[in-house]
């Protein structure tokens, strides 16, 4: 069943009766944040970093498009292509050009937040091109025909048994029960599929104005297969992902992997410059860059702007107590978690997420740790100020007791949120939901730091709920 | 698709007031981007003499590289043949065909078979040079060109990365210095930073070695070079 972001409260339904998906979660919780709080307690200079990253950011947006000229310009000059697309349909027409001026029959991919937003896997299948995510995570959710449910992990859903079951139906060779084993099959399975492709498609974590530049930041070196050995490398990358020199990058840097998954630097940042050179013995023969838009540029200017800043690191995801209890799949849209409730907005529609922003218990951990301080909970509360005004809320939502009625009545989640915000759901609800006119929810967002490492109301809470297991109806 | 890009482009400049930009503010950006000013460095970096060397090893081991230290090119080529050794692995290695690694002087090996030139799928181990490294977190700068395929650090199961004490920078922003020097302004195809052996935690949220690229990552640092 396809998932969207209108079923929310359904899909948060079905979450909550997974017995497996809430171990998994409760796993990602724990380690995640303490992982975090080690790599960037050893370096004092986080805090600096973070100000400077979201400086240089709200630079770049502030000069977006002279920024995106001059990277342009130097994509160019490498001998590449840039392709400037407003849709998501758009995106994919081009995409589908380039491969089909190779006559591309299979297709690579990295991660890429980007071609899921754009749904480019079932598009390419239509017109008889075969994609493979190989990405490890990204390949067991295609095999199992799922979306991803973490920007980062995107099979983090899935348990090892699960991942046995998938692989032994799609490779049909041996039931691997071992975790290395398993891996050792994915490996051996894509290692052929790299040679084979005809398109190698990634996505960005950054564009270089310097230099013309595309950065990926990865472990498994997938990337590096997926764009040096096919014909073609094309790069999905959005209009913000643009940074103006290598230096600005080495602030970035210093903070992504830490943010995302406490390592001090990821396995291997990939920077890439046009196609192969003369004299070069390998790499791809044409390098196209797809710029996407879909919703961005007209962000700009407005109350929403922070929100472009993201570098999808996904503490914030980590970290919130929604995304810990009901997982990623929930949101029925590209992006989850916090970050995604506050963008998928822009890239589905407010009517269509518009249960999204109201998925946030106010807590301000995404804020917390946000790498470039994104008021997450400031734009969830204009997104849901302006769906009131648009008045895309039924009555039943816009009298402002749906989303409070809605959780209180289910003890899990009440209980699993009951630390961190359930006050201001009430006091928001018992306002008729108009959030504008309550300045109070300000004094409970801004800046909450948080005892780190591992938010104790809301493990002990989440400990207790599940010892309660059976008596507490979903 | 020009259509596109001007009304991209036309939406961004209403968005951020671009009209009112004047010359002397797009003088500004442009040196903000030409100038390439440093940002925050952090301070455990500032290290000198021997302990770059120290600082780089720690942290490349703590990335599960694999560390050797010798004093020569020789002992270079013997610790290749003993990795090769201790693991099980064929004698037979994929080498950049670079003359950063002549010293090393592969071709009188004897037993040793060497190839040169980009990695193909049968390719189990390769061994190539730096174009620097990064003392900072113990990250291995390659770039690709002629004599320096990109391929040899992501195909091959096994990597040996010959590493001397003179390729050692300690900060990310002593890198991009160097690699601008390289090309006169203009960089490679691809830089690729390479921090340790290939992993993934997307199995259970597990951590395994060896997702696609290499399963193990030999540094061979040669003290003194
Ligand atoms: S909003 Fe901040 S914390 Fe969340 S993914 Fe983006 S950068 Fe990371």
């Amino acid at each position: 069943m396809e998932r969207t972001a209108r079923a929310f409260k359904e899909n948060v339904k079905e979450a909550l009766q997974q017995e497996n998906l809430a171990g998994v979660l409760d796993i990602m919780s724990k380690f995640s944040p303490i992982g975090r709080n080690i790599a960037i307690g050893k370096l004092p200079e986080f805090e600096a970093l973070r100000d400077d990253a979201r400086d240089i950011k709200n630079h770049v947006l502030a000069n977006l498009d002279f920024y995106l000229e001059e990277y342009e310009a130097k994509v160019i000059e490498s001998g590449g292509h840039v392709h400037w697309c407003e849709t998501h349909e758009e995106a994919r027409q081009k995409i589908l050009e380039i491969c089909r001026s190779v006559d591309a029959k299979l297709v690579t991919k990295g991660k890429s937040m980007i071609t899921e937003e754009m749904h480019l896997n079932a598009f390419l299948e239509d017109n008889g091109i075969i994609p493979v995510e190989t990405d490890m995570g990204e390949y067991i959710v295609q095999l199992a025909d799922e979306p991803p449910s973490h920007i980062i992990g995107p099979a983090i859903h899935k348990t090892k048994d699960e991942v046995t079951e998938l692989f032994f139906k799609h490779h049909k060779t041996q039931r691997w029960t071992e975790g290395e084993d398993l891996m050792l099959e994915g490996r051996k399975i894509l290692r052929e599929k790299y040679f084979e492709a005809d398109v190698g498609i990634t996505g960005a974590n950054f564009l270089i104005a310097e230099s013309g530049t595309s950065v990926i930041v990865t472990n498994e070196g997938n990337g590096d297969l997926t764009q040096s050995l096919p014909k073609v490398h094309i790069v999905c990358a959005s209009l913000e992902k643009v940074i103006p020199s290598f230096e600005d990058f080495s602030q970035f840097i210093r903070l992504l992997p830490r943010s995302a998954t406490g390592q001090e630097i990821s396995v291997y940042t990939t920077f890439s410059t046009g196609p192969k050179r003369a004299t070069d013995p390998d790499g791809p023969e044409d390098y196209h860059v797809v710029l996407l838009d879909a919703g961005r540029s007209k962000l700009l200017g407005t109350q929403y702007q922070e929100v472009l800043r993201c570098i999808r690191c996904a503490a914030c995801l980590n970290h919130c107590p929604v995304y810990t209890a009901v997982g990623g799949h929930a949101y029925g849209a590209t992006y989850q978690g916090p970050i995604g409730a506050a963008l998928d907005p822009v890239i589905v529609g407010l009517d269509e997420a518009r249960h999204l922003p109201n998925a946030s218990s106010f807590c301000g951990r995404c804020e917390a740790v946000c790498p470039v301080r994104i008021p997450i909970p400031k734009i969830l509360r204009y997104w849901r100020a302006e769906a009131f005004e648009s008045k895309s809320q039924p009555l039943k939502e816009r009298a402002g007791l749906s989303l409070w009625t809605w959780f209180a009545t289910r003890p899990k989640l009440y209980r699993l949120l009951a630390g961190a915000g359930v006050a201001v759901l009430a006091k928001a609800g018992g306002a008729k939901g108009h959030l504008k006119r309550f300045p109070f929810l300000s004094g409970w967002t801004n800046h909450r730091e948080l005892p780190a490492p591992e938010g104790k109301t809301f493990q002990a809470l989440y400990k207790k709920a599940q010892k309660e297991k059976g008596r507490v109806s979903p | 698709m020009t259509d596109s890009r001007a009304r991209i482009l036309g939406r961004i400049k209403a968005g951020v007031n671009a009209p009112n930009r004047s010359a002397a503010d797009i003088a500004v950006l442009k040196a903000r981007i030409e100038n390439a000013e440093r940002g925050i460095i952090p301070a455990f970096t500032k290290v000198a003499g021997t302990d770059v060397a120290d600082l780089f090893l720690k942290k490349a081991e703590a990335q599960n590289n694999t560390v050797a230290r010798v004093t020569s090119a020789e002992a270079a080529l013997l610790e290749v043949r003993n990795f090769l050794r201790q693991n099980n692995l064929p004698a037979k290695v994929k080498i950049s065909p670079s003359d950063r690694l002549d010293d090393l002087k592969f071709d009188d090996a004897g037993d040793l078979e060497v190839h040169r030139g980009a990695a193909v799928k049968e390719d189990v181990t390769s061994v190539t040079p730096v174009y620097c490294a990064v003392a900072e977190t113990g990250t291995m700068v390659t770039m690709s060109g002629a004599q320096t395929p990109s391929t040899l650090n992501f195909v091959p199961e096994n990597h040996v990365v010959i590493v001397r004490e003179s390729d050692l920078v300690t900060a990310y922003e002593d890198s991009w210095d160097k690699v601008r020097e390289y090309g006169g302004g203009k960089i490679p195809r691809t830089v690729n930073w390479l921090s340790g052996p290939s992993r993934s935690g997307d199995i259970a949220m597990t951590m395994y070695m060896g997702a696609h690229g290499p399963r193990r990552q030999h540094i061979i640092f040669i003290e003194g070079q």
